[in-house]
């Protein structure tokens, strides 16, 4: 008992090495780049370069900033179009995809950005428009690489005010929820263990039988009747099943905020 | 069920009338449906029940008393801190109480001593007997160091314990509702058929040398818990065996005891009945009656080790069988040990925890 209960904790231990061994990488690899720039508004080196300051932002405060620009993609509604190309595209870190979507529409000459989950939580409605009129001044005078950068300073900036970079990583291994469930595990097997030492020191008990004084093969059964009486039948309906088995991308409900301005 | 005419359902106590549509008794509250000669079978059964009511018939045959010759090759000692009384022959001193610890005087008078039907003698010895004690309390992490003290466990001795001992003919008889069910289902609905039983066990059986302590100093579950002692090896009783041994004196008689062996052989005898219930999804017992016959008690001496340990103001007895070796014996807590090893148990306990659901979420 003793050595089951060793191994098994030492196995545990082992097992957990690997999460806190390498430093926690929140980027999920599946994206290749956090700019999108269709609309060429960048050369190759200004293009390297923000994209390089997007992930350092997004993997330091665990929130993933991107931005789209597209030449002319029939959008009607920009905000909605900028929800909808976030939430397509699996953008945002964690289960519930926590990130921030700028989009510019050249043709129209509009730009929209769409915060989801815990990103629109730290990015209320005045830090959106705070960023929004950060860059559009830019954008009009067509200096994009200056409106890009920009957007990626002013991010940082709120970011930073809302949380320290090392919270991103620790928050998530120290969260309340993961203390509270590791100390009550903690109890459980301290109980367990000490009942289990208990038990040990106990050893008299009453005999409630004489089994041991019936005489071997005396039993002679004088009856043995099993008479049917009666038979009951329930029956239930089965449950329909009106749930559809498809296929399709879940994001926890978060919140969510946008907004949008012409340049 | 009792009259030829009147049924009542077993399902909801209601009255049975026979339903000429269907040829079958039918109760018109809850419409189940019964074969014909279901109740008429039933009533049969009772009939035949082979024990209608508890009985226990024991003789109670009268011992001897220990001739004058006997009596005056024993010596009786009696301790005052707890009244505790022993015997044994003249060879043998005893200088403590097996029960406290404390001094023993010696008395002359030796009177009115029943004289045991039969002895059981010790196989094994006081070194042997320790060998037992500690590998009793090897392993005990909660346990208070006193009870290692080598000093301590010398003191322990051996005792005759006086016990009635029951032989007995046994007729039992019980009743059972049981169950089969069997679940199915087509694409529309979940089926379950639930078939009721009554059953019906008579049986008789034969128990032989139920052991009961007859000494009030010694607990029941302590000497309980050492059985089971074997008869075979008895002998007819003889002072010479008490040579080097204290024996204690009874003082509850076979008749205060039977009570006891009487609890016993009527739980080993509805065990045994409901073992022989089989098949069945659930078996629940309606009534049970057990009768004995041919009871008959002797009064014998065991062996048994005991060692007292007295800790934080309380006695802690341990006894082993001087026959087969089993070994009892409650042993206390130590609070600073349990302290100590819930708070380790604990703190290993949440680092593993901590580590399985940091890997939980990193993996969902």
């Amino acid at each position: 008992m003793k050595k089951l209960l060793l191994s098994l904790l030492t196995l545990l231990l082992i097992l957990s090495l690997p999460v806190v061994a390498f430093a926690y990488d929140y980027s999920d690899g599946a994206r290749d780049a956090l700019l999108v720039d269709s609309a060429d508004l960048l050369s190759d080196e200004d293009e390297d370069y923000i994209n390089k300051r997007l992930e350092e932002i997004s993997d330091s405060y665990g929130c993933e900033i991107a931005i789209l620009t597209v030449k002319s993609s029939g959008i009607s509604e920009i905000q909605d179009y900028a929800e909808d190309y976030y939430k397509e595209n699996g953008y945002g870190y964690g289960s519930s995809g926590s990130g921030i979507l700028m989009v510019i529409d050249m043709a129209k000459k509009e730009s929209a950005i769409y915060a989801n989950d815990a990103a629109a939580d730290i990015f209320d409605d005045d830090d959106l428009e705070n960023l929004k009129q950060s860059y559009l001044s830019y954008l009009t005078d067509k200096e994009y690489k200056e409106a890009l950068t920009e957007f990626c300073e002013s991010c940082e900036s709120i970011l930073a005010d809302n949380s320290s970079p090392s919270d991103g990583i620790l928050s998530e291994i120290f969260s309340i929820k993961n203390i509270i469930t590791a100390v009550i595990i903690g109890l459980a097997v301290g109980f367990i263990y000490t009942a289990y030492l208990k038990s040990r020191l106990k050893s008299v008990k009453a005999q409630s039988s004489a089994s041991d004084y019936m005489v071997a093969g005396s039993l002679q059964m004088t009856q043995q009747r099993d008479i049917f009486m009666y038979s009951n039948v329930k029956k239930t309906p089965k449950p329909k099943n009106n749930f559809s088995s498809g296929k399709g991308s879940s994001r926890s409900s978060g919140g969510s905020r946008s907004t949008k301005g012409s340049f | 069920m009792s009259s030829l005419h009147e049924y009542i359902c077993p399902n909801c106590d209601g009255k049975i009338q026979f339903n000429a549509s269907s040829q079958k008794l039918k109760c018109p509250f809850c419409d189940t449906e019964f074969e014909p000669d279901a109740f008429s079978s039933v009533d049969e059964a009772i009939s035949e029940e082979a024990v209608k009511s508890d009985s226990f018939d024991w003789n109670r045959d009268a011992a001897d008393e220990f001739s004058q010759n006997e009596a005056d090759g024993l010596i009786s000692y009696l301790c005052n801190t707890c009244s505790g009384e022993i015997v044994t022959d003249t060879t043998t001193a005893a200088t403590s109480c097996p029960y406290c610890g404390n001094p023993v005087i010696m008395q002359k008078m030796l009177s009115g001593l029943l004289k045991p039907n039969c002895i059981i003698p010790f196989k094994l010895d006081k070194k042997q007997a320790i060998e037992a004690y500690n590998r009793h309390i090897t392993g005990k992490k909660l346990l208070p160091s006193v009870f290692k003290d080598k000093n301590h466990i010398d003191e322990i001795k051996g005792i005759y314990v006086p016990f009635w001992i029951y032989d007995a003919s046994v007729s039992g008889s019980a009743q059972y509702k049981a169950t089969t069910v069997r679940r199915w289902s087509d694409s529309n609905y979940n089926y379950t058929k639930t078939d009721h039983y009554q059953v019906f066990r008579s049986g008789n059986m034969q128990f032989a040398k139920i052991p009961a302590d007859g000494s009030q100093k010694m607990p029941d579950d302590l000497m309980e818990s050492i059985e089971p002692f074997n008869f075979s090896e008895a002998v007819d009783f003889s002072t010479a065996y008490l040579s080097g041994y204290f024996a204690d004196k009874y003082d509850i008689s076979a008749e205060d005891r039977i009570v006891r062996a009487n609890e016993r052989i009527r739980k080993s005898t509805t065990d045994t009945l409901m073992s022989t219930v089989s098949g069945y999804s659930t078996v629940v017992p309606t009534a049970s009656n057990v009768s004995m016959t041919d009871g008959k008690s002797l009064y014998a001496l065991y062996p048994v080790w005991l060692l007292n340990t007295t800790y934080n103001n309380e006695k802690y007895t341990f006894a082993m069988n001087g026959q087969t070796g089993k070994f009892v014996g409650n042993l206390p807590v130590d609070k600073g040990k349990l302290k100590k090893y819930f708070a380790i148990s604990s703190l290993i306990g949440t680092l593993a925890g901590f580590a399985a659901t940091v890997l939980f979420n990193l993996f969902t």
